[in-house]
């Protein structure tokens, strides 16, 4: 029954052990305080069902004893008796009315407060993960994150609904019942309480054995995952090598193995079940037999006995819904924990928010790298040393061959990663001054891998951006030689993408991302020139959208293309991380270095 | 439990048939299970049956206690009685848990090896369209629900039909049939209202799952592009569009609340009505017309408790059952996917291959290919011959169209009807897939590797092969030492659960896989780009004895892989733009000379693969 629950949590979870962390639990509760009105009004109307709850029987207790027996005895007479049946009866239905209303209330409170938890608490994530710094994204999995955000936090969720109230809840029916149990006769109450132990000992016993048994599916449904993702990555080799007989033959073992975790578990909690039952009817039996000697020793009434029998069904449940609720607990816990580590992973270092220094209507576009190093990891320096000046409206090519730092330095232009010694000024102002979004709102930026939202075309020109209109994004469009295949889709610029945008070519979506980048008209431009074969019709228009990309406008390019680099003011020659020429083509051409060489075999 | 049980059930005859089909499998299951079903109706059936006792001999005690002389010993015996028929039930209700419960899990496990089965027979283009996700959503979740439906539905099916006949049965012989049907008066109202809060709750429970899948697409989606939204300071909108989603999310959530906290209330509610009755009408006929005992009313009011759980449960049986439907709709969907590479049967017998083994001689003639229409022909009007024992390089950018080539020769994807790819003068979609593929030797370009043994990776082959074979396989890659260097050797764990190779490491391994295949054909797609120039040497050398008995195909980007080769096609934007030996291309001062040139001056000026790493996140 909290199957769904364990495969949810086995994709992570695996096999670590589960500690409970004190933080985390502190956390779970921190999440929860600001919402601690209903959780009370939950509890008062929970404690309200309970009492009605606990009253029920005894309104037929009265029934039994102080009427149908009275009336049986003649001690009452018929028409008085039945009149109190009626009141009875009715008063039943009223307790069950408080019960039906209470228990909606107070259902529905505590799911909603739960949800509401939920949706703050994943806000807040996305919006610290958004915040994030690129290297954490590096070595992050898109999916952990996603089961962060998602998963997590509902089985946090579940705490709170099934767990935090109920918990009282269930102490409180138990004692509730103690209570009334002891005032109508305490020896048969002592008697009823007798075999807490043996029940305790059961459940705590059924626990452990349980947790085993899920242990060893989640283990076994673990390795299950693990096996169709593998295998369905390495299909392709299964299929060249003619595996398939083989892998289905391994893949039965494995599937053999979770039937058995399963089947275990169906027997283990076969077992329980019934073997509660069993405690309660030798307790029953017990207290039938105690106190049926009392009833004929007229010291008990029959009612009270007939409390006691169904008192005694309705004492056992809190227990065993208590050792249930470990359960919930501990995943909330783990779930915990992983969010706790999400929070505690700091944002990209930013300042306080002010007044921009430098707007997008301000910047002139001066671009100067000071004796820049940089390096990712420790000390394997990327960039050495490299320092570079761009004036307003001029275009520079960085060219060098693979590994030699183009890629980092726009990087570090839109502020991805912080660089260890050196300063990047833009119009004079260190990068690091200004905010990451103050800084990013001066860069456009074209990547050499094309992202495309699901959303309409539209959408992903202007990624949601308010300010900017449909005239606008046309005109970008119209710009970057975009417009004319987006008006031949269907809807034009309302046509939907989906996930990926597959159904546009690789031209294509790279005009569209021309279009996306220039559309806030943004002083400075940087462009990661992709390499991919792309037509030679939409090669011309790409090279024609190029040159009107960088006019009017400080651009940095990652060049591949000839054109690009004619079109340039000037060439940066990176190599191994240090700038080893720059200048005009011309004065390049005619050092007859690094430059001389790599253009003669690239671009002639 | 101990052992593979499951291992056992795959050997009688229903299990192979229900293997071989794939329609009406529900059906098919319950039909070859009805003994067992029987057995666990039969089960559950006594279960209930016993059940109804207890109340029985409590409302018989009470009546024995307003007798004149009570006897104790009686009351004695049903108590006793009452503690051991509990064992009694616990047995059964063990065993019938056991037949109907283990039948939902026995067609778990049938389904999701057919599942495993049928992924193992599909083309390159479905894995393509569909993700992991979808597929593992498939074996995890969607069979997750159908063996709830099929187990625990079952279950609660036998359970609630026998328990409500039986007690009201039992009920009618105590009191009367008309005060008992007075008393169920509220139940068809019960039912009726769970009938109908069943599909609501269904129907709000599928949208809180649509919202839920709403909202982890949105945040997949964000952080795939989060490189995008940050350099276009989109935080906020983006922050903003989740906020929707989320609240959508929420919404849905409190939807479902709603009728989820409406309903046990309700059910309560309504079976309350039932006490109101017996309360007013059963304690009337005690002492008015004394046609019932007061220990009859006493049991009744066991009876409605017995009762009514089970009716409670219809409601989430229900569900139970819907979902298990809906989810074998998903499953019967992919069942029904057909793998678009197969062999031809009206070919097979016109193609005689002696011990199904190929000489290896390959011809591509006008060859045309394209993966999808709208990016056009990754390949175009191919025309080449490769002779049995010849090494042939394929070099060109990227994109160009040098995988596709291997890609097509291994059939991963067919040639339809636009030029002919012929393998030994055949064409190759008449070859048997079996004897194609059992014919290359072939290396990926991504180095896959399973996680698994060493042995078990090189070895990699429906065949056994022995320990010989693996090593001189492994000798013939340069990947013999470094084996040799772990401490658990051939028996050494790949991948997550082991070692991690380096990149080289994984591409000699992967070379050995082939390797140890002894095929007349082998393939190396672009599989040497990760080892130094060093090793790559040592490789090759030692691989040219291998080289000179079989057909070679290489896809390289280094002039060093290449320059050897018997002769070397430059394709360019998918045509062949260059052919010839390696110094017949650098006289021709083409695209193959440039290259060369490059990577002279990479060589020069130091700029290596050590250097590249750094840029490479």
């Amino acid at each position: 029954m909290n199957q769904t629950k364990y495969m949810k949590m086995s994709k992570d979870n695996k096999d670590k052990k589960v500690k409970l962390n004190k933080d985390s639990f502190k956390n779970i509760i921190r999440f929860a305080l600001p919402y601690w009105p209903w959780f009370v009004l939950a509890f008062a109307l929970i404690i309200c069902i309970s009492v009605a709850d606990i009253l029920q029987p005894l309104i037929i207790k009265f029934a039994i004893d102080d009427n149908i027996s009275l009336a049986l005895v003649n001690e009452m007479t018929i028409d008085e008796a039945t009149k109190n049946l009626g009141m009875l009866a009715l008063v039943y239905v009223g307790l069950a009315l408080i019960h039906f209303l209470f228990g909606f209330v107070q259902e529905y409170t505590l799911q909603k407060t739960g949800s509401r938890i939920i949706m703050e608490m994943r806000n807040k994530m996305f919006d610290h993960v958004q915040r994030l710094p690129f290297s954490y994204f590096d070595k992050t999995p898109v999916g952990t994150i996603v089961t962060r955000i998602c998963n997590d936090t509902s089985a946090i969720s579940e705490f709170y609904t099934g767990v935090l109230i109920n918990f009282f809840n269930d102490i409180f029916i138990m004692v509730g019942i103690l209570i009334t149990m002891f005032i109508m006769d305490v020896r048969l109450t002592l008697l009823t309480i007798a075999v807490l132990p043996l029940i305790a000992f059961a459940s705590i016993t059924f626990r452990l054995k349980a947790r085993k048994a899920f242990h060893r599916i989640r283990t076994k449904l673990a390795a299950i995952n693990a096996f169709i993702s593998e295998h369905v990555s390495g299909m392709k080799i299964i299929q060249a090598f003619n595996m398939e007989k083989k892998k289905d033959e391994e893949f039965a073992e494995i599937n053999n193995d979770y039937y058995d975790a399963n089947m275990s578990r169906i027997k283990i909690f076969g077992i329980f079940r019934p073997f509660m039952d069993v405690v309660k009817s030798f307790s029953l039996a017990l207290v039938i037999y105690i106190g049926a000697k009392q009833v004929i020793g007229t010291s008990l009434e029959v009612g009270v006995l007939y409390l006691f029998i169904r008192y005694i069904g309705n004492f056992f449940q809190p227990i065993m819904n208590l050792t249930e609720m470990f359960n919930t607990t501990q995943s909330a816990v783990v779930a915990a924990d992983r969010i706790s580590s999400v929070f505690d992973t700091k944002p990209e270092s930013d300042h306080e928010i002010r007044e921009p220094l430098l707007t997008p209507e301000n910047c002139r576009g001066r671009i100067e790298f000071d004796h820049v190093w940089f390096a990712y990891i420790d000390e394997i320096w990327v960039l050495k040393d490299v320092s570079f000046t761009v004036e307003p409206g001029e275009s520079i090519a960085i060219v060098g061959m693979t590994g030699a730092g183009k890629t980092s330095i726009i990087n570090l232009l839109c502020g991805f990663y912080e660089i260890q010694k050196g300063s990047i000024r833009i119009d004079g102002v260190d990068i690091k001054d200004m905010t990451k979004q103050e800084l990013r709102h001066l860069v456009g930026m074209v990547r050499q891998d094309v992202f495309m939202f699901s959303g309409s075309v539209l959408h992903n020109i202007t990624l949601d951006n308010d300010n900017i209109t449909l005239e606008q994004a046309q005109e970008a469009a119209i710009m970057t030689n975009a417009d004319d295949f987006i008006r031949e889709l269907p809807g034009q610029y309302d046509y939907q993408l989906n996930e990926g945008g597959s159904v546009l070519s690789e031209g294509q979506r790279q005009l569209i991302s021309f279009a996306r980048a220039i559309v806030t008209n943004p002083k400075i431009l940087v462009l990661d020139e992709a390499t991919s074969n792309i037509d030679s019709e939409t090669e011309r228009l790409i090279q024609d959208a190029l040159v009107k990309l960088m006019q009017n406008r400080t651009s940095i390019s990652i060049a591949h293309r000839l054109s690009t680099i004619q079109n340039s003011d000037k060439i940066i020659v990176l190599n191994n991380g240090r700038i080893m020429e720059q200048g005009s083509h011309d004065q390049l051409f005619e050092m007859r270095g690094l430059y001389y060489d790599l253009y003669r075999l690239q671009f002639e | 439990m101990n052992g593979n049980d499951g291992s056992k059930m795959k050997d009688s005859k229903w299990v192979r048939d229900f293997e071989k089909s794939n329609d009406k499998l529900v059906l098919r299951f319950l039909k070859a299970n009805g003994v067992r079903y029987l057995f666990g109706f039969l089960f559950f059936a006594a279960v209930n049956l016993l059940q109804v006792v207890t109340p029985r001999l409590t409302g018989d005690i009470i009546d024995e206690l307003y007798k004149q002389n009570p006897d104790l010993s009686l009351i004695a015996k049903f108590a006793i009685v009452i503690f051991a028929l509990s064992i009694v039930i616990m047995g059964l209700q063990f065993l019938g848990r056991l037949t109907v419960l283990g039948a939902g899990t026995l067609f778990d496990v049938l389904m999701r090896r057919k599942l495993f089965r049928k992924l193992l027979t599909l083309s390159m283009n479905f894995f393509h369209k569909k993700s992991i996700g979808d597929i593992m959503a498939l074996s995890v979740n969607d069979l997750n629900a159908v063996n709830r439906a099929i187990g625990h539905g079952a279950m609660m099916v036998s359970n609630t039909i026998i328990l409500a006949v039986v007690s009201i049965v039992a009920m009618g012989e105590t009191m009367s049939y008309k005060l008992t049907l007075m008393i169920f008066i509220p139940l068809p109202l019960l039912v009726f209202t769970m009938y109908k809060f069943g599909m609501v709750i269904n129907r709000k429970f599928r949208k809180v799952q649509d919202r839920f899948g709403e909202l982890s697409g949105k945040v997949q989606e964000n952080i795939a592009g989060i490189r995008v939204v940050k350099s276009f300071v989109r935080e906020e909108s983006e922050q903003k569009s989740f906020e929707k989603v989320n609240r959508a999310n929420y919404d849905a959530e409190v939807e479902m609340a709603l009728v989820n906290g409406l309903f046990m209330p309700l059910i309560s509610f309504i079976s309350s009505f039932c006490y109101l009755i017996l309360i007013y009408f059963g304690g009337r006929s005690v002492i008015v017309d004394q046609s019932i005992s007061i220990g009859d009313f006493v049991a009744a009011t066991s009876y409605i408790t017995l009762l009514i759980r089970p009716m409670q449960m219809l409601g989430r049986l229900l569900g139970m059952v819907q979902r298990g439907k809906a989810s074998m709709g998903r499953i019967y969907d992919l069942f029904e996917e057909k793998p678009d590479i197969v062999d031809h049967k009206f070919n097979q017998n016109d193609v005689d291959i002696k011990d199904n083994k190929l000489k290896g001689k390959i011809e591509f003639k006008k060859l045309n290919f394209a993966y999808n229409e709208k990016n056009g022909d990754v390949l175009k009007d191919i025309n080449l011959v490769i002779n049995p024992g010849e090494t042939v390089a394929f070099m060109g950018t990227v994109g160009s169209g040098k995988s596709t080539v291997s890609n097509l020769l291994i059939r991963l994807f067919d040639t339809p009807e636009r030029g002919q790819l012929l393998i030994d003068d055949m064409d190759i979609a008449d070859i048997p897939l079996k004897t194609l593929r059992g014919n290359i030797g072939y290396i990926p370009q991504d180095n896959f590797l399973f996680s698994d043994t060493i042995r078990y990776n090189i070895g990699f082959s429906p065949d056994e092969m022995n320990d010989e074979q693996i090593e001189e396989a492994a000798k013939t890659s340069d990947i013999y030492d470094t084996i040799m260097d772990l401490p658990d050797q051939w028996e050494t764990m790949l991948g997550e659960k082991g070692v991690n190779l380096s990149g080289g490491q994984k591409q000699r391994m992967c070379i050995a896989r082939a390797v140890a295949k002894n095929a007349p054909i082998m393939i190396f797609d672009d599989c040497l780009s990760a080892v130094d120039m060093e090793t790559e040497s040592r490789i090759l050398k030692s691989l040219k004895d291998v080289q000179s008995k079989r057909t070679c195909i290489i896809i390289a980007h280094r002039i060093s892989t290449v320059k050897d080769s018997d002769k070397i096609v430059v394709l360019h934007k998918g045509r062949v733009a260059e052919v010839g030996t390696h110094e017949e291309l650098l006289e021709k001062q083409g695209y193959y000379y440039k290259s060369y040139r490059i990577q002279l001056l990479e060589q020069q000026y130091g700029v290596g693969l050590k250097d590249a790493k750094g840029e490479k996140k």
